[in-house]
């Protein structure tokens, strides 16, 4: 059903009485006005289509992850539907994308997928960051519909208790296996051997110090602490002042977006600081350039992947310019999680048996992607296999140069 | 607590504290005269880094060249919108004044993430190196934008004290009605307040762009702080708005490099709470009905 | 005049009645029903913060009393697994208790001075739930607030039901709108009135203003905190952001854009914006733009509010016909 069609049986059964009705006739008269923009295309009705629900925040301090995360989806569902479909059981179905803003909060959040899962009867959502996926998981898990969702962290709510929640993105813990021993090669270990970690006061933070702190023990680094900074911080200074008392061999920071890395790096380094910086979580370099100028040295991105090496990302990026005219590294890690949805799809047969399904996409292997090759791994530690594990890009800034200086699978313990 | 760290902590609460007040006294000036809540002043300062990033960034044009050009930028687009929005709002209830710059943070904020893009921005900076001051590392940046800051709020001070404008622009503050008996051209003095106090803001966007980074959505946290500091200081006052940026500048400072972040922004709201407690209007504020 | 009032009395009712058919309406679709209790929770918010405002004064910390409200509900049940209909009461009293305590303090500010004032007792509020993690569970919250049972008099109902609590949303909401226009519409509205005209003249006739001022903001606090129990106990769990500045705002902007002046102002506002802000979810970075011009030209060429509406229609449909005669 089209908004205009849903507004006008708002009018019809009276759901705004008449004197609302009157008094309302001006808001409402524009926003019918509007609708009609943000209706996605209508399928063809002899066609079979798989809708796919996005409750993503595409507006809000963090617009960046959610547009970013709706990219690969809106890409990845055009290439597939133009090479005919998803094949389900010898039929083509096409696939067909919604989107509703969260704006990054709980309630919101909640509301947006009622509205995907009872309304438009998506059985597959994705999301982006913590307060979405919390809002969205109330409703999707009784409701059997699988949930694709960038989430660090909050570990309360994932794992066996969660069978249809798939977390594709890899989260500083997972990442930590894969450039921990990069920067041990690259440095050399005994010049590593104490951290001390920076992040947001928030539960993103906490949750961040502890894949940290679980880090730093697996690979005997002595952890000195950790220091929180607002939000609303603006200088950085008090911040690292603090952190470099106790003269850390490198330092850790997560999630800090690139902007914050940024000026911690600039700040570090103009108070002396030598050791390399690590930020899990920034998955960029031109604002780290930009802002720290020739301070911006040793800093080290994993999951960054600027400029791309193989065909399948040189396509990616070329697609994406040309269709949504910028790109960025994060919308490349995010755009393969549809593929991965598609090849569960196919190899379950079934769209609507969401637990086939989600079983299908926990044994799905993706050779050639933005990351390199992608599988769904965590068996050991949350006793079901729903975090996406990936080849670990890692750029390196080095004397204001960003350059890719290693590739490699995250060496996860056998415990995971 | 060594020497060393005292320094430092001086010197960015100093550092902060001008900076701060800088968005403040934009903010003061229009609460003052126009007697109205300019809930969206952190868009100005939002916007005017925006100038800069694309005037020196992207155009590759000279630098403090580009301050200026940012400043009469946002004074413009600030008197427009004073004429439009906010005049036919004179006289009435404040908090029409207050929804409709709510209206505006969502418009500039939202409007800023689809024209400029999400992606975190930085401005490159045009001083580099520093010098080590009692044992503080002090950047030339940082010292460069300090003495700006406080030769703007110089400037700001004689224009008030010496101009036939800037005194037109205290009348009005002081008393709306006799200064128009007075033969003061009100609507002239609005108009005027309102573009030079968002163009603050955009100056002070401009050096907190270039030290740090910019992104469409920083302008709330502006408009918080400016806030904070204006109470404190006082509605209308420019003095006031000094020394309460530099109160939460040095707040901000030395409890977060002492404790912690999150205590500093408790305590910097606990402050201004028993502040308004014992002075009800700020520490050298007019009083308001 | 009188059947002005009678006529107000009539669409009051319809309202009621129709919200109250309104899962039948609507064929029980959980999405609308969902829309419903949010609707519900932003007008009890609004019309307890429009309480204040009859008294002239705007309060931003509201969210953060709502916050306290949901905060206790939720570890009442949490840690004594106490049901809602317990702990909505306790919720309102603690808030209330609070309320009263920093209110004390609080009404020595004045006008614009206030307003930042109770800006900072909210932000103190939020960030005290966020720092003591050990009992608030910190910026991480507190999960599986559970919905209440009830099981008297061979009734049988559980409030994980969309309906059932959409029932429950409806009835307290309408609960705390007609306590508030009982308040208002007896003498001691008149005295809010007559303070929120002239402090000085109140004080004049023998009226105890700081004891009005209190008692008013203690009352409204006690019924947001009520609806920070039923928000809790409705969306299973809650966290420090979620009671910060940008609901008072929110709750700020219904009551501009509906009205200030009558009862009919926050009710009107909360209900329309609620929806107006649901139809344009789908418009993603363009919703918050739209918001914003709602805002904005409501209030510069609809001066007074929503509720002014009939009124301007009736003048205008006098004028055309007094032009055709």
């Amino acid at each position: 059903m089209t908004e205009l069609e849903k507004l006008k049986r708002m009018f019809e059964e009276g759901l705004i009485t008449r004197r609302t009705f009157l008094s309302t006739a001006s808001a409402l008269g524009l926003t019918a006005a509007i609708s009609p923009a943000f209706l996605s295309e209508p399928a063809n009705a002899d066609e079979k289509v798989i809708k796919i629900g996005g409750a993503v925040p595409l507006s809000g301090p963090v617009a960046y992850w959610g547009i970013s995360t709706m990219q690969g989806w809106v890409d990845g569902a055009a290439v597939i539907n133009e090479k005919g479909g998803v094949d389900i059981g010898g039929e083509k179905h096409k696939l067909e994308i919604i989107t509703y803003d969260t704006k990054g909060t709980v309630a919101d959040a909640r509301a947006a997928t009622t509205r995907l899962v009872e309304q438009d009867g998506v059985k597959y959502v994705f999301s982006q960051a913590a307060a979405s996926t919390i809002g969205m998981l109330q409703i999707t898990e009784p409701a059997e519909v699988i949930s694709i969702v960038a989430c660090w962290g909050y570990l309360k709510i994932y794992g066996k208790d969660y069978p249809y929640h798939f977390r594709a993105e890899m989260s500083d813990y997972e990442q930590g296996y894969a450039y921990i021993p990069f920067m041990q090669e690259h440095y050399g270990k005994d010049k590593l051997q104490s951290a001390a970690f920076i992040g947001p006061d928030d539960q993103d933070g906490i949750d961040c110090h502890h894949s940290y702190q679980r880090l730093m023990e697996y690979y005997g680094i002595k952890d000195l602490g950790v220091e929180y900074f607002n939000w609303e911080d603006t200088d950085f200074y008090p911040i690292v002042t603090k952190t470099l008392k106790s003269n850390p061999d490198f330092i850790v920071t997560s999630p800090s977006p690139p902007g914050i890395t940024a000026s911690i790096v600039k700040a570090a380094r103009e108070m002396g600081y030598k050791g390399p910086i690590s930020s899990p979580a920034a998955s960029e370099t031109k604002t780290i350039l930009e802002v720290a100028g020739e301070y911006a040295h040793d800093v080290v991105l994993p999951v960054t992947c600027v400029e791309p090496v193989t065909d399948t990302q040189k396509a990616i990026k070329a697609r994406f310019i040309e269709r949504f005219g910028d790109f960025n590294a994060l919308a490349g890690n995010y755009s393969w999680w549809i593929y991965g949805l598609v090849a569960a799809l196919e190899k379950a047969g079934t769209y609507e048996d969401t637990k086939a399904v989600a079983d299908a996409l926990a044994e799905v292997v993706l050779e050639d992607t933005y990351v390199g090759k992608v599988t769904w791994e965590g068996q050991n530690s949350f006793g079901i296999r729903r975090q996406g594990v990936y080849d670990c890009y890692t750029t390196l800034i080095e004397n204001g140069k960003a350059r890719l200086a290693d590739v490699r699978y995250p060496e996860l313990p056998d415990s995971y | 607590m060594a020497l060393d760290e005292f320094t430092q902590m001086t010197l960015t609460g100093i550092n902060l504290g001008l900076m701060y007040a800088l968005i403040a006294i934009g903010l003061t000036l229009i609460f003052g005269i126009m007697r109205i809540i300019q809930y969206a002043h952190g868009e100005f300062y939002m916007l005017g880094a925006y100038v800069l990033y694309y005037w020196s960034s992207v155009l590759k044009l000279p630098y403090w060249l580009g301050i200026l050009v940012s400043a009469g930028t946002i004074f413009v687009i600030g008197a427009v919108l004073q004429l439009v929005l906010f005049r036919p709002l004179h006289g009435k209830n404040i908090l029409y004044s207050l929804a409709v710059s709510m209206g505006l943070i969502f418009i500039i904020s939202s409007g800023g993430l689809l024209t400029f893009g999400t992606v975190v921005k930085g401005i490159p900076s045009v001083v580099t190196g520093g010098v080590s001051v009692l044992g503080a590392f002090y950047t030339y940046e940082r010292m460069v934008i300090s003495i700006f800051s406080a030769t703007l709020i110089l400037a700001l001070w004689f224009f008030l004290q010496r101009t036939t404008t800037g005194m037109a622009m205290r009348a009005v503050s002081e008393d709306p009605e006799v200064s128009s008996l007075q033969g003061i051209n009100t609507r002239r003095i609005h108009w005027i307040a309102f573009g030079l106090g968002s163009a603050l803001a955009a100056v002070a966007g401009c050096l907190m762009g270039t030290l740090l980074s910019i992104v469409p959505t920083m302008g709330f946290i502006a408009t918080v702080k400016a806030f904070m500091i204006v109470i404190l200081g006082g509605l209308g006052s420019v003095p006031g708005a000094l020394i309460g940026g530099l109160i939460i500048g040095f707040i901000d400072s030395f409890v977060t490099t002492l404790i912690s972040a999150d205590v500093a922004y408790i305590i910097g709201f606990v402050t201004i709470f028993v502040i308004l407690v014992f002075k009800p209007s700020g520490l050298f504020g007019q009083q308001w009905d | 005049m009188t059947e002005n009032t009678k006529m107000a009395t009539g669409v009051w009712v319809a309202a009621v009645a129709f919200a109250f058919l309104l899962p039948v309406i609507c064929g029980y679709d959980k999405y609308i029903l969902h829309v419903g209790i949010t609707i519900a929770f932003n007008i009890a918010l609004a019309t307890s913060m429009w309480l204040i405002w009859t008294l002239g004064f705007i309060s931003f910390a509201h969210a953060g009393f709502m916050g306290i409200g949901a905060y206790t509900s939720a570890l009442l049940f949490t840690s004594l697994g106490w049901s809602l209909w317990i702990n909505m009461w306790i919720a309102a009293a603690v808030a209330a208790l609070f309320a009263f305590v920093i209110s004390i303090p609080l009404m020595r500010t004045r006008a614009v001075y206030f307003f930042m004032a109770s800006w900072a007792v909210g932000e103190v509020i939020k960030r005290v739930f966020a720092y003591y993690r050990g009992i608030f569970g910190g910026w991480d919250g507190i999960f599986n607030i559970r919905p209440p049972k009830i099981d008297i008099f061979g009734l049988d109902i559980n409030f994980t039901s969309r309906v059932a609590y959409y029932y429950l949303a409806l009835v307290c909401c309408a609960l705390i709108v007609f306590a508030i226009h009982r308040i208002i519409r007896s003498r001691t509205g008149a005295i809010y009135w007559s303070i929120h005209e002239s402090e000085i003249l109140a004080q004049h006739v023998g009226i105890n203003v700081l004891k009005h001022k209190v008692i008013a903001f203690t009352t409204a606090c006690f019924f947001a905190g009520m609806t920070g129990a039923l928000y809790a106990h409705y969306h299973t769990y809650i966290n420090p952001k979620t009671f910060d500045i940008w609901q008072s705002e929110f709750s700020l902007v219904h009551i501009i854009v509906g009205g200030l002046s009558t009862l009919n102002g926050p009710v009107l506002g909360a209900t329309v914006l609620t929806i107006v802000d649901e139809l344009l979810r789908p418009a993603g970075w363009y919703r918050v733009i739209f918001f914003g011009v709602v805002i904005i030209l409501t209030v510069l060429f609809l001066p007074g509010g929503l509720e002014t509406v009939p009124a301007r229609v009736r003048a205008l449909v006098a004028r055309l016909r007094g032009r055709s005669d």
